[in-house]
């Protein structure tokens, strides 16, 4: 044996005399050296790999033609002919770089992504949710971004300049009708929708995709969890209510169902903790929600989510027009209560259609019923008699349905390239009645169809350059008219850390329904009345981003012209589409995960300058909704040992316009600088075999005064020429939540604190 | 560390390898993997990852070249600074490793197939590291699972339970780790790396990983 193996060496070793040696150097197109290049003489094992400098080297008795595989991730592979005889070659190589997800440039003007299946986006789907104050409200943890206003005295998410209506929230794909929870006016409202089923958000502040429609300023695009990765059970007890729920994963892992109950009560809250407000019902609400998630054939996944909401809340407070009596014994007091129902369903299908083609198609539902009631009533809660206040007791009624249908399809194209089109149609049904007292005094109707196309394609040119191209008509069977909104957007990468992206769009938004359809109640054969039209905005975006070893810093720049808002100077006169605007500004987000040793940290600051002409003003002013300097500090720093974390946020905004009856000029005033601080903390522990989280919160800790604008009286009663006036604050300065979270059968801690923080 | 540890592993592999005849086949895998021993830069490991590449290419019915191919990939990925990109390369190693399982002579051998299921456990895990806190929820009940089945085709695989150990330990308690337990499975795994000494590597069976579970035995001041 020995023996047999050194005469094989030795029958080697003759032959390697043979041997010729091939050489050269790897550039790319700019002529910089690739290293680790495998160069290989295909059906045989002889071949190298290129070193830093991008040499390489290998020795070969192969001879004859041969064929060299020259490959390396990232870069499109090669194949020469070498002929070989007894001479040594030098082969030079010049790569061409493949256009990969990868190293490819993203487009990221307008958008914030928090993913993480993705890579490179500015957040994770965690961090939406730990962001200390935003009490599990992702809308509230949007507002540490920039773009957004503090506006927490309203509904909705007001970005850029815009009111909350123009930001629409898309749930796998389709629009949502009522994404916030039952509001009294003046103390905000929460967004309907756990954190927690969510795995991607994209919060964009502008220039989106041609998928998505009906959203003049800003669209939240959310997309839910798939499969659980085990049955599991789940109960929560806190401060203001208790939860429980079980998700069962089938044996075959193909299909998953779950039903969780939610009760919600801050009576108790409420009587421990002093509120500025006198509250008849406190917010109560029962919560129901199902799912189901299914695996069908290789690659389809079906997902259906629903629940059905019930709230009712109530309260008491000053009415300020009494103020102006200046009269301790005619001071009233305002009631306003509402019951509303909400049911919400989404049924999602996606698949692929062989491997070049992908099929998204989505389908929701949903209802929502109001019922309002506000009374005048005196200090001992009677109904009022005052012949100064005609309006004494009210209620309006509110319903509407809600149905769209969607789909996409998309074409994937070599180089990364692709096209999507698809289809939208929404069916909408609103109808309010209002009464004062028992008599009834408008009903409002309005029915809407709305469809519309929409086609985009990605164009990758290198891995440096890419662009999107799209168009979406729309068409509104209430407006009777087809738009066109074009959006572009483009990225160029200037270093491996730094990139441009540029965005375009037209952006078109019915007007609410309310206007709508007063326009149309009075007397068509006698009036036509005025036709509305869509309401437009031109987004214009440039957008800086760098990125380097857990660093982040983002840049952005826009301006955006408003056109044909709705313009209604009195409730007797039509509406009109003539109202106009513009909002610019510059933003910047910084993130660092690195610098200071297991803290993360990111601060955001948005400058605007924002004005408009719409609803009742008189001329073009700065709206009360908008502040010119907006930051926030977001940290976070978990002790993994410990198992315990501290989250905290920061967030400034400088005072904001409201309109003081007593001075001359319309929407002169300025509130005071808002000031918010929020904490959280959070402790890990098993018990038993439940694995319990525990959650300490608190926001405004430091009891700083908030002013959110003011509420003047509507009619000068003691005729001194001034109205009285009140602030507009949160319900209570402050707001602490104390928690426990357990959950059976699966290690939900990421998902479980994220729920609740 | 590490290095040595590797260094020490193919050391006996190459010279257990040496007592035999072998084919081309061999010769090439023994004295690439050989290189592993004294490889120190990243040209260097590149430079083996690419020849086990090449051999990977003529040899479509060995699971050998594909397996230490994604285990130099795992084991620097462990060391580079760049998670973002070392996980990337990891993922794209992760449907060749699969595809090594259904090779007739890997479908013949159960303990092959447990040697591929503990990498394809570690793959995961460093996968996770590219953001650990997100990421675990999706890769540690992966990582978990590979490893049930990598032990229940060959219990005395040590490889298993050094992984099996290494995740408790380095897994804080309130997210399911357990140091107690931890050492157990590593003392466990130690004996069965004793014993796997004694016996003469074939095939190119995986031999690594004691010099690791005697490393952290020490950093618990056994």
């Amino acid at each position: 044996m020995r023996f047999l193996s050194t005469l094989s060496f030795i029958l080697l070793s003759l032959t390697s005399v043979a041997q010729i040696t091939i050489s050269g150097k790897v550039i790319d197109k700019k002529g910089l050296p690739v290293p680790g290049v495998n160069i290989g003489i295909i059906g045989s094992y002889d071949g190298g790999s290129s070193n830093k400098d991008g040499l390489y080297s290998f020795t070969t008795s192969e001879k004859g033609i041969q064929k060299i595989k020259i490959s390396m991730i990232g870069f499109i592979k090669q194949e020469i002919e070498l002929d070989l005889g007894t001479k040594s070659i030098v082969q030079n190589i010049t790569l061409k770089e493949k256009i990969s997800k990868l190293k490819a440039v993203r487009i990221t003007a307008g958008a914030f992504e928090a993913s993480d299946e993705k890579q490179g986006t500015s957040l994770s789907s965690l961090d939406m949710v730990t962001t200390a104050g935003s009490n599990g409200d992702n809308y509230s943890a949007m507002k540490t971004l920039p773009g957004a206003q503090q506006t927490n005295e309203r509904e909705g998410l007001f970005v850029r300049g815009g009111t909350g209506n123009e930001t629409q929230t898309y749930i796998d794909g389709t629009r949502v009708r009522n994404p916030f929870g039952a509001t009294i006016p003046d103390l905000g409202s929460r967004g309907r929708f756990t954190p927690f089923i969510f795995k991607g958000t994209i919060f964009s502040t502008g220039g989106y995709s041609a998928l998505y429609g009906q959203a003049l300023s800003s669209a939240v695009i959310l997309s839910t969890i798939d499969l659980p990765k085990k049955s599991s059970a789940n109960l929560s007890l806190t401060s203001v209510g208790i939860g429980g729920g079980y998700q069962h994963l089938t044996k075959d892992k193909k299909q998953s169902f779950g039903l969780n109950y939610n009760f919600t009560n801050l009576g108790t809250y409420f009587k421990l903790i002093k509120q500025n407000v006198d509250f008849i019902q406190a917010p109560k609400s029962h919560q129901l929600d199902a799912n189901y998630r299914a695996k069908i054939g290789k690659t389809g996944m079906l997902k259906f989510y629903g629940y059905i909401n019930g709230t009712k809340t109530g309260i008491r407070r000053q009415n300020i027009t009494s103020l102006d009596y200046n009269d301790v014994n005619k001071e009233y007091k305002d009631e306003y209560s509402v019951d509303n129902t909400n049911a919400y369903g989404n049924l999602s299908y996606k698949t692929f259609l062989g491997n070049k083609w992908l099929l998204k198609a989505g389908y929701s539902i949903s209802k929502n019923t109001d019922a309002i009631e506000t009374r005048i009533v005196t200090q001992d809660n009677e109904l009022i008699q005052d012949m100064n206040f005609p309006v004494r007791q009210t209620s309006i009624g509110g319903d509407n349905f809600f149905t769209s249908g969607k789909f996409v399809l998309e074409h994937f194209l070599p180089k990364e390239n692709a096209i999507r089109f698809g289809a939208e149609y929404i069916n909408q049904i609103d109808e309010q009645t209002n009464a004062i007292g028992n008599f009834s005094i408008s009903e409002l109707y309005e029915k809407e169809n709305y469809t519309s196309l929409f086609a985009e394609s990605d164009i990758y040119i290198t891995n440096n350059l890419a662009g999107k191209i799209g168009i979406r008509a729309e068409h509104s069977q209430r407006i009777g008219k087809v738009n066109f909104a074009p959006r572009l957007s483009a990225a160029y990468k200037l270093t491996k850390a730094g990139q441009f992206s540029a965005a375009y769009g037209l952006f078109y938004q019915n007007p609410d329904f309310q206007y709508l359809a007063s326009n149309s109640s009075l007397n068509q054969l006698i009036d036509p009345g005025i036709q509305l039209d869509y309401q437009r905005a031109e987004h214009f975006i440039l957008n800086y981003l760098y990125q380097k070893k857990g660093r982040l810093l983002r840049a952005e720049v826009y301006n955006k012209e408003y056109r044909n808002l709705i313009k209604n100077e009195s409730q007797n006169n039509y509406a009109t589409s003539t109202g106009a605007g513009y909002a610019r500004g510059f933003e910047l987000f910084y993130r660092d995960k690195t610098t200071l040793k297991g803290i993360d940290y990111w601060l955001s600051y948005s400058f605007i300058d924002s004005k408009r002409d719409f609803l009742n003003f008189p001329k073009e002013v700065q709206p009360d909704f908008v502040a010119n300097h907006v930051a926030s500090l977001v940290f976070k720093k978990f002790w993994t040992k410990k198992t315990f974390g501290i989250n905290g946020t920061y967030t400034y905004s400088s005072g904001r316009p409201y309109n003081d009856l007593n001075s001359g000029d319309f929407m002169t005033g300025r509130t005071i600088d808002y000031h918010t601080v929020g904490l959280s903390l959070n402790y890990l522990k098993n018990i038993g075999k439940a694995f319990t989280v525990f959650v300490f919160s608190i926001n405004n800790p430091f009891n700083f005064k908030q002013v959110y604008g003011y509420n003047y009286a509507q009619s000068d009663l003691n005729g001194d020429g001034q109205f009285a006036r009140k602030e507009i604050t949160p319900a209570a300065r402050q707001f602490v939540f104390l928690g426990m979270f357990m959950s059976f059968g699966i290690d939900r801690s990421q998902e479980v604190i994220n729920n609740n923080l | 560390m590490k290095k040595l540890i590797i260094a020490f592993a193919f050391l006996i592999l190459s010279s257990a390898l040496f007592a035999q005849e072998k084919t081309k086949f061999q010769q090439a895998m023994g004295s690439t993997l050989g290189k592993m021993a004294t490889a120190k830069t990243a040209d260097e490991y590149q430079a083996i990852a690419n020849t086990l590449a090449r051999i990977a290419d003529n040899e479509k019915e060995e699971w050998a070249p594909v397996y230490y191919n994604a285990f130099i990939t795992t084991f620097r990925s462990f060391e580079t600074e760049n998670k973002v990109a070392a996980a990337a390369l990891v993922a794209k190693a992760d449907p060749l490793v699969l595809s090594t399982l259904e090779l007739e002579t890997v479908k013949a051998d159960k303990n092959i197939q447990s040697e591929i299921h503990t990498l394809l456990a570690m793959m995961y895990n460093a996968r996770m590291m590219e953001n650990p806190m997100v990421l675990g929820a999706k890769f540690m009940p992966l990582s978990a699972q590979a490893l049930g089945t990598a032990a229940g085709l060959n219990a005395d695989n040590p490889r298993v339970w050094l992984l099996k150990g290494q995740n408790l330990f380095y897994t804080p308690e309130a997210f399911g780790g357990d140091k107690v337990k931890a050492k157990e499975l590593l003392q466990k795994a130690l004996l069965l790396f004793e014993k796997e000494e004694k016996q003469e590597a074939q095939n190119f069976m995986p031999r690594w990983g004691k010099g690791q579970a005697e490393s952290i035995l020490k950093q618990m001041g056994k």
